[in-house]
C-alpha cells in the first residue's frame, strides 16, 4: 500500500527524495520503495524519519483497519 | 612443480592485494555503513539466488562429467557455476539498487564493469587467436579471462538497462 501520508509530509517539508534520504542516511530508492508500498522500514528507519519531517509514528506510518 | 609455484604466487599475491585494500577501506571508512537496511536485504536475497544457483551449477556438472559429457578441463570446469553464481549475484543487487553502496557514484557503476571488461578481452582474445582457449575440444583455464569478460559484459548491460529504465521513470522521484 503506498504511503502517501509520507509523501505528503515531505512535500510539506519540501524536500525531495533524495534530501530526505540524505537526511536519514539511506538511498533515494529506499525511501522511493517506502512511499511505494514496495519495502517495510525498520521501527529505527521510520523512528528516523518522524525526526526528520517533525511527525510521530502514528502519524506516518499507523495503518488504519478498514471499519468493514 | 615450477607451474604449481608460480600458480600459488599469484594466488597470495591477489589474496593479499584484496587484504591490503580492505584494511585500507576499514580504516579509512571506519564502521560507518555501506549499504542501507533495504539495501542489505536485497543483497542478502541476492546471495541467496547466487548461492543456490551455484550449487545447482555444480550439480549439473558432476551430473553431465560422470555421464561423459565434457565440455571443459578440471581447471576451469568448477569454476564456471561459482562464477555464474557471481553474475546472478551482481545482476540481482543491479535490479533491486543494491549493488552501489551509498557512498558510490553512479560513474563509477559504469566505469568499473568497462574497465574490467576491456582488460580481460585485452588478455583473453590472444589467447583465443593463439588457440588456447579450446584444445581437443575442451574449454582450458586459458579461457578464463573472456569468461570473466563475459562476466562484465553482462554487469554493464544490467546496470545500462537498469539506468534506463530509470531514467525512463521507474523507480524515479515522486511516482
Amino acid at each position: 500500500m503506498k504511503n502517501l501520508r509520507l509523501k505528503s509530509a515531505r512535500a510539506a517539508k519540501d524536500l525531495s527524495q533524495e534530501a530526505l534520504a540524505q537526511l536519514v542516511g539511506v538511498s533515494r530508492q529506499t525511501i522511493n520503495a517506502i512511499e511505494k508500498g514496495d519495502y517495510n522500514p525498520t521501527i529505527k528507519l521510520c523512528i528516523a524519519i518522524c525526526r526528520v519531517l517533525g511527525k510521530t509514528l502514528d502519524e506516518l506510518f499507523w495503518e488504519e483497519e478498514d471499519p468493514a | 612443480m615450477k607451474h604449481n609455484l608460480w600458480w600459488l604466487a599469484g594466488a597470495l599475491s591477489g589474496i593479499t592485494v584484496v587484504l591490503i585494500v580492505y584494511l585500507i577501506k576499514r580504516v579509512t571508512h571506519g564502521k560507518n555503513k555501506d549499504f542501507d537496511e533495504r539495501q542489505t536485504a536485497a543483497r542478502g536475497k541476492a546471495f541467496q539466488y547466487a548461492f543456490i544457483t551455484t550449487a545447482l551449477g555444480e550439480l549439473l556438472y558432476v551430473c553431465l562429467e560422470a555421464g561423459g559429457i565434457v565440455f571443459a578441463d578440471s581447471s576451469i570446469g568448477p569454476l564456471l557455476p561459482v562464477l555464474l553464481g557471481a553474475a546472478v549475484f551482481a545482476v540481482t543487487a543491479v535490479a533491486n539498487d543494491a549493488y552501489l553502496s551509498l557512498r558510490e557514484s553512479a560513474k563509477s557503476a559504469f566505469l568499473f564493469p568497462l574497465l574490467f571488461l576491456a582488460l580481460n578481452l585485452l588478455i583473453g582474445i590472444p589467447k583465443l587467436i593463439d588457440g588456447k582457449v579450446i584444445v581437443d575440444g575442451l574449454l582450458t583455464f586459458d579461457g578464463i579471462n573472456l569468461i570473466i569478460a563475459a562476466l562484465f559484459l553482462i554487469l554493464f548491460a544490467a546496470i545500462v538497462i537498469h539506468w534506463f529504465q530509470g531514467s525512463r521513470g521507474a523507480g524515479g522521484e515522486d511516482e
